[in-house]
């Protein structure tokens, strides 16, 4: 026999906020309907159960307190008890057990032991209920903020935890910087200091050193202006310039460039490729890709560089023969210091800004840089982005 | 002639070094990481060595502890070169010099010639 004490009903529908909610499990109907009175005359609402099995189904509803005999006639209130107890969800709601006084003492301290909050002998006096029911509710409380302080307390150890994180990453940041940055810039100082003391140098190496500073200046300039790009990206100011361009021109400039100075490319140009891209940052990320590439791929293995159409976008595609990306820095590929630290390469290079300006750049022409596998190649770097449209 | 090998992954750093020793009249040679290194410094028995610290394979603290366990070669001067200003660790490791990257060739020269006399 389960019941809804009116206050409750009353209580949502005048939809007041909740109430604290009483469950009280006593077969015996007198002493029930003399508890309820007390709690419903302290402004508790209360929900009645008349056996254990009826408690343990309205336990799970929202209860704040259980007001439970210990002799009930289907299961035992210390039966009930202890599987509230043991229900994870409900095991913080406080039980107040209750026994007629021909009791033994024994039973009591059953009670308590399995986790029962109180226990009181019957005949309980309305005034004794009302303090111990009040009693268990302020302990309870106390019990949810302590909780409540403590999940606080994780989540600030976890977010310390995070910036100790972040602190790393850009303290390695700074070190990876500082030996990138101090790489070319030792060369360039050697190689000026070398040209001022001798004023004598022949012309081929003269002509050679200044080549050397050229590259060695280009590869400066470049690392400061990924990091100016980083820092501007971090503070929402990174844009780009959309005009329309051949993508396929933009390729053959850059590949051509590179091969000019640096090492030859295997390339193969398809037809056009009209999209709406800004050229000096789409320049970059090419710049940057064909970077990694020769960074990576032995001087006698060769790079490739692919520029077609696929299903409505410009594809280019970068092959190398380096050692490969392995599955788990494939997944770091992308992000923001995310260096690119291949097998049997020196540790010294890159600071980990090149591919991830790349793919901000290319993600804000609508597209996308992917590592893809080919057969025969070590790893390729496929850049998509939208086609324009072709006029109507 | 003196013998300098000069250990560099960074090939231009290393042919500039190059360059500037053998304008002082020595004969180099290049290793481009640190197991070739070991090798040619079995090979070719230099009178000296320029060790970069940040190298493919073995690193510089590894040449350097390797050369110097081996009495065959621990009595060859060592000058250590890196960007990071790493002294006292690097003499503790058995070099006899060290010098911070980027650096002036003439500081170069004399440290070099220190380690020869």
């Amino acid at each position: 026999m389960l019941r809804l004490a009116p206050a409750r009903l009353l209580a949502s529908f005048r939809g007041m906020s909740p109430k604290t909610r009483v469950l009280v499990v006593d077969d015996e109907r007198t002493i029930r309907t003399f508890t309820c009175r007390v709690l419903l005359d302290a402004g508790f609402e209360v929900v009645e159960a008349d056996t254990g099995l009826g408690a343990l189904q309205l336990a799970a509803d929202r209860m704040d307190l259980v007001v439970l005999d210990v002799k009930l006639p289907d299961i035992s209130g210390v039966d009930v008890c202890r599987r509230l107890k043991q229900d994870a969800r409900l095991a913080s709601l406080p039980v107040l057990m209750m026994s007629g006084h021909h009791v033994e003492s024994d039973q009591k301290s059953e009670g308590l032991e399995i986790g029962a909050d109180a226990y009181l002998t019957k005949p309980v006096a309305a005034r004794e209920l009302r303090a111990t029911v009040n009693a268990l509710l302020r302990i309870r409380r106390a019990e949810a903020a302590l909780h409540r302080s403590q999940a606080q307390v994780e989540a600030q150890e976890r977010l310390v935890a995070e910036v100790m994180e972040a602190t790393r990453v850009k303290e390695n940041f700074l070190v990876s910087v500082s030996h990138e940055l101090g790489t070319p810039l030792t060369a360039i100082k050697a190689l000026v200091d070398t040209l001022c003391a001798d004023p004598k140098l022949d012309l081929v190496t003269r002509k050679e050193f200044f080549g050397v500073l050229q590259e060695e200046v280009n590869r400066l300039s470049r690392l400061v202006m990924n990091i100016l790009d980083a820092s501007r990206l971090e503070m929402g100011r990174f844009d780009v310039q959309l005009t329309p361009l051949d993508l396929r021109q933009l390729v053959t400039r850059v590949v051509d460039e590179i091969q000019a100075r640096r090492r030859p490319i295997t390339y193969e140009p398809g037809a056009p490729l009209p999209i709406h891209g800004d050229r000096d940052r789409l320049t970059q990320v090419l710049v940057n890709l064909v970077d990694n590439a020769i960074k990576f791929t032995p001087r006698e293995e060769p790079i490739m560089v692919r520029a077609t159409a696929e299903a409505g976008r410009a594809v280019v595609r970068l092959f190398d023969r380096g050692p490969g990306v392995s599955t788990e820095m494939e997944a770091k590929l992308f992000e923001k210091f995310g260096r690119l630290e291949r097998p049997g390469v020196s540790s010294t290079h890159g600071v980990g800004l090149g591919l991830y300006l790349s793919s901000e750049i290319v993600r804000a022409h609508g597209g996308s840089i992917v590592l893809e596998r080919h057969p025969g190649w070590a790893a390729v770097f496929a850049v998509r982005i939208p086609l324009k449209e072709a006029p109507a | 002639m003196k013998h300098v090998l000069i250990v560099e992954d960074e090939a231009n750093i290393a042919r500039i070094i190059q360059h500037n020793l053998q304008r002082v009249g020595l004969d180099t040679s290049i290793a481009r990481d640190g197991e070739a290194a070991l090798e040619e410094v079995h090979v070719r028995r230099p009178d000296a060595i320029i060790l970069d610290l940040l190298l493919p394979k073995a690193d510089g603290w590894t040449v350097a502890a390797r050369l110097k366990a081996d009495p065959a070669t621990a009595t060859i001067p060592i000058l250590m070169l890196s960007i990071v200003a790493d002294r006292e660790r690097g003499l503790a490791a058995g070099a006899s010099d060290y010098l911070t990257k980027p650096f002036t060739v003439s500081d170069l020269l004399d440290r070099v010639a220190k380690l020869l006399a």
